[in-house]
């Protein structure tokens, strides 16, 4: 075996970290960790959007670059790499059964979600909860579910056309906004109470509280872009609901 | 109170559920955020400010995120995202943003201020803990 895949091993561990939610420090741990004991000597710079990573070996150095174009947040592959990545540093270089990890690995990258029924149903509960943390009374319970599950098959619907983030907030916040003054038109929930409970499930906490913490680590480049990510999802959710909003108010609606 | 809890570990098993986080963890992850929660209220009845509540409940969330991911051999991370998306401010955010696009720069500049304040003190709260639990680890 040589050191070639080693690298490219590790790079994809760390990718598919870097891929599912995991943080930009957790990816250069990884691939750091997997590769201390076999190779000389490993350095790696992962930012939200590449990796570089290269080793060196009696002299000889090789150094990969991956680019990381997805983002989605599926944990349970960051825990199982997680593992996966802590056996396979305790393993040692003469005794290392590599085709088996490597299968393991893909296994991993090809492991689904939840039934998406099952999603679909946690979405609600858990905007229409987040709703009632953030103020509203009751009677939003119900409308807010509504809201949620049908605004999260919408936007699982457009994650499978691959269109950017930006759109599908813009489209989700929108419709959000659209049932939202269509149930409290008919006395159905407050409108404050819905929108701000059924977008919670679009809004980029992850990636605000990712910023800040990786500015704290001192990993000032991924910072800056997860900082610019949560705030183009902040600006096109705005978006969408100011748009509804504002043709409503024109056409002479209540607000 | 205790139906504000309630929600609060609904809240944050649905986002759990949503993250995939595995099935064994889902449960715990829904307490941790429980009591994180609870710490948020008790924060606001002692002392009304929103900031310092999100610091007590981000450091209460890090804490219980610790003890479960030694106890099931999980990445904190798990335990955490899950219990940290009800305190992050996305009402907030929203609402700064709604205010600029209507013009109102005043309101949009003390709204900004206060997201980020909040999401500083989450951040804040969570590097005490890893912080701490780095050095207990060695």
């Amino acid at each position: 075996m040589n050191h070639e895949d080693l690298l490219k091993f590790a790079v994809i561990a760390g990718k598919t970290i870097l891929e599912n939610g995991g943080e930009t420090y957790r990816s250069e741990d990884t691939i750091e960790r997997m590769l201390n004991n076999k190779v000389e000597r490993v350095e790696t710079f992962v930012t939200p959007t590449g990796i570089f990573a290269s080793i060196e070996n009696n002299g000889k150095i090789e150094t990969t670059i991956t680019r990381v174009k997805q983002r989605d947040s599926d944990l349970n592959k960051v825990a199982l790499v997680n593992d996966l990545s802590r056996r396979f540093s305790k393993e040692s270089l003469d005794t290392l059964d590599f085709s088996k990890y490597a299968d393991e690995l893909i296994k991993i990258r090809s492991k689904g979600k939840y039934s998406f029924l099952l999603r679909v149903f946690f979405a609600g509960v858990a905007a229409a909860s987040s709703g009632m943390l953030l103020g509203s009374t009751i009677r939003d319970f119900i409308p807010t579910f509504i809201t949620a599950t049908i605004l999260q098959c919408i936007v699982t619907y457009f994650e499978g056309l691959r269109l950017s983030t930006f759109i599908i907030n813009i489209i989700g916040s929108a419709f959000a906004a659209l049932l939202g003054l269509a149930f409290s038109h008919f006395a159905i929930g407050t409108l404050n109470g819905i929108i701000i409970g059924s977008i919670v499930t679009l809004l980029p906490g992850v990636a605000i509280t990712n910023a800040v913490r990786d500015a704290i680590w001192g990993d000032l480049i991924s910072a800056v872009s997860r900082g610019v990510e949560a705030g183009m999802s902040a600006i096109s959710i705005a978006a969408g609901v100011g748009f509804v909003l504002n043709i409503w108010y024109v056409i002479g609606g209540k607000l | 109170m205790i139906q504000q809890i309630f929600f609060g570990f609904l809240a944050t098993a649905g986002f759990a559920f949503l993250f995939n986080v595995p099935l064994d963890a889902i449960v715990v992850s829904g307490l941790s955020g429980a009591v994180g929660w609870a710490g948020y209220l008790l924060v606001m009845k002692i002392y009304p400010s929103t900031i310092a509540a999100t610091f007590i409940a981000s450091l209460f969330i890090g804490i219980m995120g610790e003890i479960f991911a030694q106890k099931k051999k999980y990445p904190t991370t798990i335990f955490v995202i899950p219990g940290i998306i009800p305190l992050v401010p996305g009402a907030y955010s929203y609402k700064t943003v709604l205010a600029i696009i209507q013009g109102n720069n005043k309101q949009a500049f003390d709204l900004g201020l206060q997201t980020i304040g909040i999401a500083l003190a989450i951040a804040a709260g969570l590097m005490f803990v890893i912080s701490f639990a780095r050095i207990m680890r060695r």
